[in-house]
């Protein structure tokens, strides 16, 4: 008996039974609650227990399931089984459901009116998820004659100790947007338009600080293991991630402003909708495989891809549809948003985000946009930071104002004179910076609405001195640094200015208790982040030398010196490079081998830290005249030869002629005490010249591929599993070497974010408890 | 009108006009070498190499060769950077970059070899 299946099984349909109770419970059937929740806790053990199966059937290497199987194999450490569990599609689908249903057991927990409601609407994923790993999950048997001996292994660019700890933080992320979506749907139902902020303010923060958390790991990742050369590099994961994270702070910021002058009511709802919406529709374009061809980790297709679609219109259905339904019922503010209060500029900065995320989802979605009119094709990833840097100013011009204003202030002082006077020093500031040679429009426009911004808020807002000061003070150093651009530059400067009115009152806030200053030093430490990322990955210098063996060579100010390899027994060799920079003389020593499972090489740059910036050495390749050695199998007709415990015996050619030359090899495989027939095959077409090489499995995931053939002596060559096939080995050492100036102001600001805003998850979770408490009181 | 109307209307009009432009310029197509001696601004091209007769100076990096496309047009393309070291097994190569007076320039080169080729319909037999 499959146990894996029984537990999915009992899940889903507990999943169901807790859907209906649920339902019965909101219509007003006080008594069906407790059949939920114990239904629901089923659910729960259901999903549990189906992943305590899983890992154990990982590390019991059982490879009579397919799952294990493909991602785990005998010599695998520990901590790579354990995080094989997330190696491949099926698997997360049920960590999805886990921690989905695990969030869903706190809010239970949580009295408030709309609660069982809400369950209800959160059983609605938990049952599409149930449902994926019940028909698709990772407890597929292999038939008794196919169980291999050895599994394949976790793809080595996944054996990072980062990948035991990030996906899940991720998932967590993902998860937790279905919570404010489904208190969001139970309030447009009982026609509580107000009631569910208090509710959901606390788990929309959390997704806030969970998804930057998951974002951010990646992004390390990227930066320390992967070498792409940066933290960020707008691939559709990373994307997929950030998308729904933009949409999740304009809604956090919508909460805010609702709880406090009651507007917004209509905009919170769509914003609950689409965060989840958006969560799906970047889950159904990476793991679709319509994106196969463009993104570095997409997951290969699964057949999935309906089942993703369906689930994205289900919950846009449902979700749009309720609020359509309820739209004219939903009662506008008491007052309307004020001209130029703090409620309006939170309001633009949310349309600030969503455009954001918006442009973001067209780039990402460009290889679908542009398939309706043409081939398909990608963005290149100068489009989003393009798009986003003016945006991004824009941001910080009101993060730095907003704070600084007063709630329902209906007035403003921005008076015709003072409008024009404001628009008079942005035209002749746009002038001067045009005559030093800055011809292009966007730089010119950027700098004309930032000007003015900062002129009219000079001349009508009160208290912005010191942080207009600190704005200019940037915007001088980092033209002294050398930034040239006013597009960076602006951005910097707005960033430090949103720095130092955040600071300002984040220490006013302090005096009054910790509660009142820290959703201001997020924003401090968003600044920061931000003005790090703009020096790191605009002004760092880079340059490609090629090492060969021996010889110093000058790349950006600093010698490298190739010193040769050292060899690591587990296969994962590192190169070594003396370097002599002038801030100090090190041996870096990235890595840098050939890994037969992706046929690819693996890298990982060195990182040499300092306080004001790193200096990043990435490895390209091995190039050179020498070839290398190959290490293939060569048999002739009836031959027969052992390779580890697998006997290869090689049979006969068969071959197709036409404009298609097709030649197999047909063999005989003894493997595990049994003997299968192989057919690899060499495709040729004579045309184009391209050649496809089509290879055959062995029981156990490994294959065997024709790597050549020679037609005199009628031999063929083999790359079969234990056999290092096709190594290319030069002997000079290709690197990439750049410097990441105030790296750690991207660091520094990151935590300072995170941590503000986990405060923030604090707060607003005390709030609702005390809320919670003195309804008790009262009842 | 007040002030925070005309600000989100000015936003709105400006993402989109930003966002138009720079999709425009950064999309690019796969295009055939015909459109890509006409094209302006960065285009892709592919195909494999037209023969082995290529000049190639790792120490400078330098790389000049012939791309044959599908219907045997032949487009001669210079690349400057670090070459990719299979790069004379490439089954197929990309090409991005954009044409230049007799040749096209390259920024970038993207080079599939048979191994990598076999490493995805690998990849994807596993999974179907």
């Amino acid at each position: 008996m499959n146990l894996g299946v029984l537990f999915s099984w009992i899940a889903f349909l507990a999943g169901l039974t807790a859907a209906m109770a649920f339902l019965a419970a909101a219509g007003g059937r006080q008594s069906a609650e407790r059949p939920g929740k114990i239904a629901y806790l089923v659910q729960w053990g259901g999903f549990l227990a189906a992943t305590i199966t899983l890992w154990h059937n990982l590390f019991a290497r059982d490879f009579r399931y397919e799952y294990v199987a493909s991602y785990t194999s005998r010599h695998q450490e520990a901590h790579y089984v354990f995080a094989s569990f997330w190696g491949g599609q099926e698997g997360t689908f049920l960590l999805w459901a886990l921690i989905t249903c695990t969030l869903g057991l706190i809010l239970m927990r949580i009295k408030h009116p709309l609660v069982s409601g809400a369950m209800f609407f959160l059983n609605l994923p938990l049952v599409m998820l149930g449902l994926v790993t019940v028909m698709r999950g990772p407890f597929l048997m292999l038939p008794p004659g196919r169980v291999p001996l050895d599994g394949s292994g976790l793809n080595p660019l996944l054996q990072d100790p980062w990948m035991t700890i990030h996906p899940p933080v991720l998932f967590t992320g993902f998860s937790s947007l279905a919570v404010p979506f489904a208190i969001a749907m139970i309030a447009l139902v009982r026609r509580d338009y107000d009631g569910w902020v208090k509710l959901a303010l606390p788990w929309v923060a959390f997704s806030t600080g969970i998804l930057a958390t998951g974002f951010i790991m990646g992004g390390v990742w990227a930066y320390k293991v992967l070498g792409w050369g940066g933290y960020w590099g707008w691939d559709p994961v990373e994307n997929g991630s950030f998308i729904p994270w933009l949409s999740n702070v304009a809604l956090l910021h919508g909460l805010m402003v609702q709880r406090a002058t009651g507007s917004l009511r209509r905009s919170n709802f769509f914003l609950a909708v689409t965060s989840y919406v958006l969560v799906l529709y970047a889950s159904f374009l990476t793991r679709s495989g319509v994106l196969a061809d463009f993104s570095v980790h997409s997951f290969a297709n699964l057949g999935l891809s309906g089942f993703l679609l369906s689930f994205l219109f289900v919950v846009m259905i449902v979700g749009y549809g309720l609020l359509l339904y309820r739209l004219r019922d939903i009662p506008a503010p008491s007052e309307p948003l004020g001209s130029f209060s703090r409620e309006s500029l939170m309001w633009l900065g949310q349309l600030v985000f969503m455009l954001m995320a918006a442009l973001i989802t067209v780039g990402m979605s460009a290889p679908l946009i542009t398939r309706l009119f043409g081939p398909p094709s990608n963005v290149q990833t100068s489009y989003y930071n393009l798009v986003n840097a003016p945006l991004a100013i824009a941001m910080c011009l009101l993060l730095g104002i907003a704070p600084l204003i007063r709630w329902r202030q209906q007035e403003h002082t921005l008076t015709g004179n003072r409008a024009w006077l404001a628009l008079g020093a942005g035209v002749v500031v746009t002038a001067i910076v045009a005559m030093l040679g800055v011809h292009e429009i966007l730089p010119l426009l950027v700098t004309l609405a930032v000007v003015f911004t900062y002129a009219a808020v000079a001349l009508a807002m009160r208290g912005v001195a010191p942080a207009l000061i600190v704005a200019v003070a940037a915007a001088l150093v980092a033209i002294a640094l050398g930034v040239r651009d006013p597009v960076p530059a602006a951005l910097v400067m707005a960033a430090a200015f949103a720095f130092a009115a955040n600071l300002t009152v984040t220490l006013r806030g302090f005096r009054s208790g910790w509660k009142h200053g820290i959703a201001y030093l997020a924003h401090t430490g968003a600044s920061v982040m931000l003005i790090g990322i703009v020096a790191s990955s605009g002004y760092g210098r880079a340059a490609q030398v090629q090492l060969p063996q021996g010889v110093e060579r000058n790349a950006l100010g600093y010698r490298l010196k190739f010193e040769g390899v050292r060899h690591d027994p587990g296969g994962k060799d590192h190169v070594m490079i003396a370097v002599n920079a002038p801030e100090r003389q090190f041996e870096a020593s990235p890595a840098l081998y050939w890994s037969p499972f992706n046929q690819g090489y693996m890298k990982k740059p060195h990182i040499e830290r300092f306080l004001t910036h790193d200096i990043y050495i990435s490895p390209l390749e091995m190039v050179g005249e020498n070839e290398g050695q190959e290490d293939l199998l060569w048999l002739s007709k009836g031959e027969t030869k052992q390779v580890g415990q697998v006997k290869y015996t090689f049979e006969d050619f068969d071959r197709e002629m036409g404009d298609v030359v097709r030649v197999a090899a047909r063999l005989r495989v003894e493997i595990g005490g049994r003997t299968v027939p192989a057919r690899p095959m060499l495709e040729v077409n004579m045309g184009t010249g391209i050649q496809n090489r089509i290879p055959d499995y062995l029981p156990g995931g490994g294959s065997v591929t024709i790597a050549r053939v020679d037609p005199n002596t009628g031999r063929v060559a083999l790359e079969v599993p234990g056999l290092g096939g096709r190594q290319q080995v030069g002997d000079i050492l290709a690197v990439e070497i750049s410097t990441k100036p105030f790296i750690n102001l991207v660091w520094t600001g990151a935590i300072l974010m995170l941590g503000s805003v986990f405060l923030v998850v604090l707060r607003r979770g005390i709030d609702l408890a005390g809320r919670a408490r003195a309804a008790a009181r009262q009842a | 009108m007040n002030i925070k109307a005309i600000l989100a209307v000015v936003l709105l009009i400006a993402a989109v006009a930003i966002g138009v432009t720079s999709f425009r310029k950064s999309v690019t197509p796969y295009i055939s070498f015909t459109e890509a001696r006409r094209a302006s601004g960065l285009v892709q091209v592919n195909g494999v190499l037209a023969d082995k007769n290529y000049v190639l100076k790792r120490d400078e990096q330098f790389l000049e060769f012939k791309l044959k496309d599908s219907k045997n047009e032949v487009l001669p393309v210079v690349y400057r950077g670090v070459i990719p070291g299979n790069f004379d097994q490439a089954v197929s190569i990309v090409a991005i970059g954009h044409y230049q007076q007799d040749h096209f320039e390259a920024e970038q080169l993207l080079v599939k070899c048979p191994s990598k080729y076999q490493a995805l319909a690998e990849k994807e037999a596993r999974s179907s």
